[in-house]
């Protein structure tokens, strides 16, 4: 997706970071070895996070297996057996890009246009294969993406409307299997989620939409002619921060099994860090401090 | 129910570990962190189940006896002093039956035929403004909340109702809930610092 949920790795304690290394791993292996190499070249964070939540709510700790991959072919590195939390985020990531693919047919008319025709034609197979498994997300997510063109082709000027398509997406990360009070906590979990995403995109995206012509939603909702947000930052930061608290809220109702402090970082301090950085316009830098390097 | 599972501690715990273990909880489960959100009868549950436990172990040490068949007497401070204040009365309603239905099914949890009866409303008063506002507020459409909370306040600046709305949604909810934006404030001090060095560096060209 985009790599904006990501902890802050200096606030990790040592095991927790090979911990999220050992989950990015495991999602890693389950992508490629159901879906085959091409899959895994998109895999990001944001994923991570996903398979890294739902894997705390297994009741099993999933075993540490030690693999080869392709970053790594000659050392066998550590990674997290595949578990059902991690299948699903798997499945999900797979459907997630098939899905951003024909978005950026559909929007885009430069070059990026023509690679995506390419990179879909590849991606197609692997897709299907996911399709069946995952009917019923498969069904929200392209409902949900159609929905959402519809609005942008219409130029809505409002943030909530379409971050509410996104985030409904968002929530099919919730399969049936789950209790239906842990469905309904991960549903606003997702929900809130997949708001913030698409409003932090959004603010990110801002310069380059503006100069492209591109449906922006804060361009339009605050009628901002330059890239600049300074002058619209608190009603985006109560909003943004609005979202946050739900996710945390949330979760703290969630029965989880293990990784908590891990999962805290990330709610508490990684996605407020990364909500300073895109309004203040410096994520690129990392606020200064490079760019977001791999943990 | 084992209360100690509950506050997370063991029947070794000191009282003040129990204690502290016991205000942890509260804080985060505090009906004030889920004012107006979804998930706020599963939080009230949870807190019911936190002072439960906190009671009963409190209550099986006071006695001397072992947690677990004690019956509570005295409640812990938490749940006493909490008030449900999320519920939309129909005090200060001047359009009496339609803005009474709204706030009918919003404290219902009905958003959608609340939603519905106001779109159908054609005057739209400050009220009007507001309901709608909380109507979004509920869906966790917070920017089109705010817009129409600031609306009804413009609309009528004295209405306490409409402020404290407004106030909510702006301030983040509760005492002790979770403030994203500020809890790294020490962290953004720091790395001010951090930039003010290299800039300084920079331009003294290394020289102090």
């Amino acid at each position: 997706m985009f790599g904006f949920i990501r902890p802050v790795k200096p606030e990790l304690k040592v095991r927790e970071v090979e911990r999220f290394k050992q989950v990015y791993c495991g999602l890693c292996h389950a992508i490629r070895e159901k879906y085959g190499h091409f899959h895994t070249a998109f895999l990001s964070y944001d994923m991570t996070f996903m398979a890294l939540l739902l894997s705390s709510l297994e009741e099993n700790e999933p075993k540490i297996v030690y693999k080869r991959c392709a970053a790594s072919p000659i050392i066998k590195k550590p990674s997290c057996d595949i578990d059902n939390g991690i299948e699903h985020a798997a499945d999900l990531s797979v459907l997630l890009n098939y899905h951003k693919l024909e978005d950026t047919i559909m929007d885009e008319k430069t070059v990026k246009r023509s690679a995506a025709r390419v990179l879909k034609i590849i991606a197609k197979s692997a897709y299907k294969k996911a399709k069946i498994k995952n009917p019923k997300e498969d069904k929200i997510m392209s409902d949900c993406l159609k929905e959402l063109s519809e609005i942008e082709k219409a130029k809505t000027a409002s943030l909530d409307i379409p971050a509410d398509c996104f985030a409904r997406l968002m929530t099919c990360a919730v399969s049936d299997s789950y209790s239906d009070y842990t469905a309904r906590v991960l549903k606003q979990l997702f929900y809130h989620t997949g708001r913030w995403v698409y409003l932090i995109d959004a603010c990110e995206d801002l310069k380059d939409d503006l100069k492209s012509g591109l449906y922006n939603p804060v361009a339009l909702r605050f009628g901002l002619d330059k890239p600049d947000l300074s002058k619209v930052r608190e009603p985006l930061e109560i909003t943004l921060e609005r979202s946050l608290i739900d996710i945390y809220n949330a979760f703290q109702l969630l029965d989880i099994k293990r990784d908590y402090e891990l999962m805290e970082n990330i709610i508490c301090l990684g996605m407020p860090m990364v909500t300073r950085q895109v309004l203040d316009g410096t994520y690129k830098s990392n606020g200064g401090q490079n760019r977001h390097g791999s943990l | 129910m084992d209360p100690y599972k509950v506050l997370g501690v063991t029947p070794q715990t000191s009282d003040d570990d129990v204690k502290r273990a016991y205000r942890e909880l509260a804080r985060k489960f505090h009906p004030d962190n889920y004012v107006g959100n979804p998930l706020a009868d599963l939080a009230e549950t949870r807190m019911k189940e936190i002072n439960e436990a906190y009671d009963m172990i409190m209550n099986a040490r006071a006695s001397g006896g072992s947690a677990g068949s004690s019956t509570k007497q005295n409640s812990s401070g938490y749940n006493s002093s909490y008030q449900q204040n999320s519920s939309y009365n129909s005090y200060g309603s001047t359009n009496g039956g339609i803005y009474t239905q709204v706030r009918d099914a919003i404290n219902k949890g009905n958003i959608a035929l609340a939603e519905e009866l106001l779109n159908r409303e054609p005057t739209r008063t400050a009220e009007w403004h507001f309901l709608k506002g909380t109507v979004f507020y509920r869906k966790g459409w917070y920017d089109e909340a705010r817009m129409y909370y600031m609306k009804a306040c413009d609309m009528e600046p004295n209405n306490q109702e409409y402020r404290n709305a407004l106030n909510m949604l702006n301030m983040g909810a509760g005492y002790g809930g979770y403030r994203p934006m500020t809890s790294m404030s020490m962290c953004d001090c720091c790395t001010t610092m951090m930039c003010m060095n290299c800039c300084c560096n920079g331009c003294c060209g290394g020289g102090c």
